[in-house]
């Protein structure tokens, strides 16, 4: 999804790995992906403002562990 | 030709996981290599994998990636987030693995390794994997639906309310459990006991970086508390060591019960990003670590087991619990085979974030799968010790004496050997003071994890550091139990609030503090007082806590399979049934007579009922209070097998209904979308 730049050199190839990796382990941790948040508001709610890194980390807890889940642990047995 | 190869090559497969199971039940002597179980039991799990998930895939729900799932159609970059495949899995697989699947098979390997490797190889394949990936499918074409929200709309109100009452009982006791398992493994051990203790400040450092100092940088938090973790558990020899520290950090087990019950109250009234969170990440990190090390210790070791195939104990007479293998096998196994609350998590975070319909084959059936091979790998934990050792940890004190040589003379007279040399020498290799009477699972199941990973670096060329990897494996089961309880109590007292709020609306505010003491105080206060008659019972709590668990834990799978049978009947696909009906009547046979015998079995060491009868009148210490544990068990495993009872019968009239063709087989499915990736 995420365009193209003109020039790549090895660095920027290699930090770009290193970022996808992170986002990996973000996913599988269930962690916040702010990066990803802002990519998807970009891409599917152009010109609205994001909300910053902390702002979005607050939301974030909320959903995980405030009163929206219907009584679903969020850890099994 | 390629059929043909494919054809050889599904023989062949099958054929070796046959053997292996063969040579598993036929094998007599002194040990087997625990080779065989893994042969056995990853062949059967391939083959399932290929031919019945498809089979259930394809015909059942026929999966289709033409349809839109609920995280494309809803995306919102939050909750609801199309994820990659192996992500997703990773994700699911960290959400529904936990202590069960380790504590289980430990315990049920009193009846040797054989009937509960089969019953974690079967049953995965035939009963929890079909409930988790059924439940997935449900929850995922119902925009992400809960399972009480989908108990309630698609069977009936009643079965709604139900499900969620037999969720707040269920969670009580679970907690109450867990916390006991991690007091006997930390009681009289000051290097477990520090090692944990110093995860609290780990958390509290973690959720500063992550919330004030670098807010939302997760990673690098998490990075800081694993080294930290790892050096808490290198200084607690230090710490066992050291005189006067030794002695601050050896605590009694009531003491440790109520400090359990203290963090469960910290954690459900402090801020989430100050314990929780830090602690979620920390485990999940520990839990997908130690499984995949385990693994690889076990292929490089492949240690022999010594455990027989089949003890006598299948008579009922077992130390470790109370009961005949027909049905206590099958409970207490609760979550490597089937759980209840599997069905929570596919009908939770799960189906929101599935990014094609085909995926949820490889999550929720695939997932599962790698969840009951963590109760193979347990399971092989506990039967490469030798049984005299296995017993003389896991038998409560009551039974064996308060000395090696008197648990010795016991044991003998099981039929088993325990030479009290090895079992002292043992006791100093783990660095622990005693190892007699551990009840819980926990700390023989360190002990065999110990043995297959310091025989595995020892293959490797390094040393075996027995201590080292004894107090690990004890650090990593209450790390993530810890993780459970102050989740748990949190949604408990969520749950409480919410049906609390009918009375008094006040009591629903949840950044009220009154209500939220008071609500804490009442969830850690349930869980608190089993754990604190399970540390004083004379029979070390288990006994009657951990079969009280696995019966509610099926009991909530039944729920789920009953929800799942219903969808099945109403999509009119009444023929195939049987998928989910076969493990339905099964698992209400196994629960409602373990259930029934847990209350009425004329055994005193078996029934509740007889337990208090064999106490009235004695004048023995404390009997007052045990007979009033005995009836209050016995009035929740009533209430327990009641509820799901009732869930039965209210779905089976609806069945009935709409197989005679007098109800319409309405289903509330979100309507089809066309999917976006479709065209791929």
């Amino acid at each position: 999804m995420r365009e193209t730049k003109r020039t790549v050199g090895p660095t920027d190839r290699r930090a770009g790995k290193l970022a996808s990796l992170a986002s990996t382990l973000r996913q599988v941790w269930g962690m916040p992906d702010y990066e990803r948040y802002v990519e998807h508001l970009a891409l599917r709610h152009p010109g609205e403002p994001p909300l910053t890194r902390a702002a979005y980390f607050a939301q974030y807890l909320e959903r995980r562990y405030g009163t929206g889940h219907g009584g679903c642990p969020t850890r099994c047995c | 030709m390629n059929k043909l190869l494919s054809g050889l090559l599904w023989t062949a497969i099958a054929g070796a996981g046959a053997a292996a199971f063969g040579v598993l039940a036929l094998h007599r002597g002194e040990s087997i290599s625990a080779a065989w179980l893994v042969i056995a039991a990853v062949c059967t799990y391939t083959v399932a994998y290929r031919f019945y998930s498809r089979f259930i895939a394809r015909r059942v729900m026929e999966l289709d990636d033409r349809r839109a799932t609920p995280a494309e159609r809803m995306n919102n970059g939050r909750d609801f987030v199309p994820t990659s495949k192996w992500v997703l899995y990773g994700h699911h697989f960290a959400a529904i693995a936990g202590a069960g699947p380790l504590v289980g098979p430990v315990l049920a390997a009193q009846f040797g390794y054989l009937p509960g490797t089969l019953w974690l190889v079967i049953g995965v394949v035939l009963a929890g994997a079909v409930q988790d990936f059924v439940i997935l499918f449900a929850s995922m074409r119902r925009d992400g639906k809960s399972l009480g929200q989908m108990a309630k709309e698609e069977v009936n109100r009643t079965t709604g309310v139900a499900a969620m009452v037999a969720i707040l009982a269920i969670m009580i006791i679970l907690l109450a459990v867990l916390a006991l398992i991690v007091v006997r493994a930390l009681a009289q051990s000051p290097w477990g006991t520090f090692t944990l203790a110093c995860t609290i400040p780990i958390a509290f450092l973690m959720g500063y970086w992550m919330k004030v100092f670098r807010p939302g940088h997760t990673i690098e938090a998490t990075a800081i508390g694993v080294v930290l973790l790892l050096a808490a558990l290198w200084g607690g020899r230090l710490v066992a060591e050291h005189p006067t520290l030794s002695q601050v950090f050896t605590l009694k087990a009531t003491t440790l019960a109520w400090w359990m019950i203290a963090y469960g109250m910290a954690a459900s009234i402090l801020p989430v990003w100050l314990l929780l969170l830090p602690r979620d990440y920390l485990s999940t990190f520990m839990k997908i670590g130690t499984v995949i090390a385990l693994a690889v210790g076990i292929l490089i070791a492949l240690p022999p087991i010594r455990m027989p195939a089949v003890t006598r104990f299948i008579d009922g007479t077992g130390p470790v619990f109370a009961g005949k293998l027909f049905p206590f096998a099958f409970i207490t196994i609760a979550c490597g085979a089937i759980s209840g609350f599997h069905a929570l998590v596919s009908s939770g975070t799960t189906p929101k974030m599935l990014q094609r319909e085909t995926h949820a084959r490889m999550i929720g059936y695939g997932g599962m799968l790698t969840e009951s091979f963590v109760g193979v790998m347990a399971m092989t934990a506990a039967c490469v010790l030798d049984p005299g050792i296995y017993f003389a940890v896991n038998a409560p004190i009551g039974v064996l004496g308060s000395t090696i040589e008197q648990a010795s003379q016991v044991i003998q007279g099981w039929g088993f050997s325990l030479s009290p040399q090895d079992m002292a020498a043992l006791t100093a290799a783990t660095g622990e003071t005693t190892l007699l009477g551990r009840t819980g699972g926990a700390p023989s199941l360190a002990v065999g994890m110990a043995q297959i990973f310091s025989s595995a670096t020892q293959a490797l060329g390094g040393a075996g550091f027995t201590a080292l990897w004894y107090h690990f494996a004890i650090m990593f089961e209450a790390l993530f139990i810890l993780t459970t309880i102050d989740a748990g109590t949190r949604v408990g007292r969520f749950m409480l609030q919410e049906v609390g709020g009918h009375l008094w609306p006040r009591f629903r505010e949840t950044s009220w503090y009154p209500s939220v003491i008071l609500a804490s105080a009442l969830v850690c206060g349930g869980w608190g007082y089993f754990l604190v008659q399970g540390v004083l019972d004379p029979l070390g709590g288990i006994n009657s806590l951990w079969p009280m668990f696995g019966i509610s834990n099926q009991l909530l799978a039944a729920v789920a399979l009953t929800v799942a049978t219903t969808v099945i009947i109403k999509m009119r696909k009444a023929r195939f049934v049987w998928v989910t009906l076969v493990p339905l009547a099964w698992l209400a046979t196994t629960t409602l007579t373990a259930g029934f015998q847990k209350v009425f079995a004329a055994d005193p060491k078996l029934g509740f009922l007889a337990h208090a009868r064999s106490l009235a009148g004695t004048g023995a210490a404390n009997a007052g209070r045990l007979i009033f544990n005995d009836y209050l068990d016995a009035t929740l495993t009533l209430l327990f097998m009641g509820v799901v009872s009732l869930v039965i019968l209210a779905a089976a009239r609806e069945w009935y209904l709409v197989l005679a063709g007098k109800k319409a087989p309405v289903i509330q499915e979100a309507p089809f979308v066309q999917s976006a990736y479709a065209g791929d």
